[in-house]
């Protein structure tokens, strides 16, 4: 039973469905038209997206005061306007007060579950943009799992109105979530470089040493946020950067003059710094989830 | 679903041309650290909007491949890292000018690339321009006055790699 109520749609679903039997009541009573606006008008006022129901809600009371005085103006009638704005009034404070009241969706648990399925699809498609370099025999997938991925990240975090405590943090965490995917897509368009194999092939053992250790920070991070148990003695990363940006120096000359004349050079230099970026990065979110 | 493709291409463009203009909107405007989320906002939303554009036609192409149109959206991506990288954001001011004309060449192009009458050649000079006017400011001034200069260096070829990226994108999707 405690799972049922876990889930944001079926609280939606409740908090709707009693919403609009109070308001059906209330409509037999009290309305003044028969156009049912009380139950249409709290059903409205209840579109709205996790976190900021209050602040929606109320905007879209506003919207529809106004739609309602430009109607009144047109029909030139302030009777019109009083009796239309007497049901959409009761409406609206229904509709904000049950979204606010009755099982309120909880933007922890959207939020997670969005971020889930995103820091899953990270692990994958960076350890594919390494076979793809290291050129494992394995072909392109493309973007489109990932992209996929991303598009359920949610916007309304940002939105105003959205609880100012929460916003600070979820605000910090999402930039970062998405800083990391341009990191990845750097790393995947570096990837798709047709590279001196030679060259590869000197940069390959540190390379995987250094991705897989990648692979787990993530997983632990992964692991956190499913609230399970983080796994120990998990590395910091640096002594792995540090250490492929080592033998990166000792395959490659880093004076700039001579980086400048091999694109192959400027290329997997970028990508070895790409790891110093999504370290910084991996770093400050495993921070913000201490 | 020929007018169908070129709309939803169209719409694709629209959003490149969004998600670059506020990428070097980030590096031009002075107020971007004071308004930092909401330029994080903006690319959030044309982001989203630019992954369905892309799934679109990924429907409509079918098993086409689409990795010159990846290729495009990623390098921009990989100039918006650049922001991550220098960490002085006043060393923008000194590459202010040549930002702007980056933005306007790229805007430029893909504004006008579903018009017919449009002449490629100009704007992609205009482009290659601009590369070496920056390259030319890198090693007479920002290789001395960055803290890390080789970030401006990956930032060049990103930028050379997005004129090569245009072109082929224009080639296989507009001019075909």
């Amino acid at each position: 039973m405690r799972n049922v109520f876990e889930s944001n749609q079926l609280r939606y679903f409740f908090s709707i469905s009693i919403a609009l039997v109070a308001a059906l009541i209330i409509n037999h009573y009290y309305a003044i038209t028969n156009g049912f606006l009380i139950p249409l008008t709290a059903i409205y006022v209840m579109q709205t997206p996790i976190g900021n129901s209050f602040y929606q809600g109320m905007r879209r009371l506003i919207l529809i005061f106004m739609l309602v005085a430009i109607a009144s103006f047109i029909v030139f009638s302030m009777r019109f306007f009083y009796l239309i704005m007497h049901d959409v009034v009761i409406g609206a404070m229904m509709g904000v007060f049950a979204n606010v009241i009755i099982l309120p969706r909880r933007a922890d648990i959207e939020f997670r579950k969005a971020v889930l399925s995103l820091v899953k699809g990270f692990n994958d498609y960076f350890m594919s943009n390494i076979d793809l370099l290291l050129k494992n025999e394995v072909v392109d997938k493309g973007n489109a799992t990932f992209e996929t991925n991303f598009q359920t990240l949610p916007a309304w975090v940002y939105e105003a109105g959205f609880d100012n405590g929460l916003q600070v943090g979820y605000r910090f965490f999402l930039v970062k979530l998405e800083q990391i995917t341009d990191v990845l897509f750097a790393m995947h368009h570096l990837a798709r470089h047709d590279y001196d194999k030679e060259l590869i092939a000197k940069i390959r053992l540190p390379l995987l040493q250094c991705a897989e250790e990648f692979s787990q920070f993530l997983s632990a991070i992964l692991a956190v946020l499913e609230l399970k148990k983080a796994p120990e003695n998990v590395s910091d990363l640096e002594k792995e950067v540090t250490e492929l940006e080592k033998q990166f120096q000792a395959i490659v000359p880093l004076s700039l003059e001579l980086l400048d004349m091999k694109r192959d050079y400027v290329y997997l230099s970028e990508f070895v710094f790409c790891f110093k970026d999504l370290r910084k990065l991996l770093m400050k979110l495993a921070e913000a989830l201490r | 679903m020929k007018t169908k493709l070129k709309k939803t291409l169209g719409k694709f463009i629209n959003s490149l041309n969004q998600l670059q203009s506020i990428v070097f909107s980030c590096y031009i405007k002075r107020d971007y650290f004071a308004n930092r989320y909401d330029y994080e906002k903006q690319i959030h939303r044309v982001r989203i909007q630019l992954f369905h554009h892309m799934k679109k036609m990924r429907l409509l192409c079918g098993d086409q491949p689409l990795s010159s149109m990846e290729n495009l959206y990623e390098i921009i991506f990989s100039l918006n890292v650049f922001k991550l990288r220098v960490a002085d954001h006043a060393t923008f001011e000194v590459c202010e000018n040549e930002m702007k004309l980056f933005t306007q060449c790229i805007s430029a192009i893909l504004t006008n690339a579903c018009d017919s009458r449009f002449r490629e050649n100009d704007s992609m000079a205009q482009l290659s321009s601009a590369i070496n006017n920056f390259e030319e400011l890198y090693r007479s001034t920002l290789q001395v006055v960055s803290y890390e200069p080789i970030v401006f260096l990956y930032f060049v070829q990103n930028m050379i790699a997005l004129r090569e990226g245009l072109d082929i994108f224009l080639r296989d999707f507009i001019y075909a």
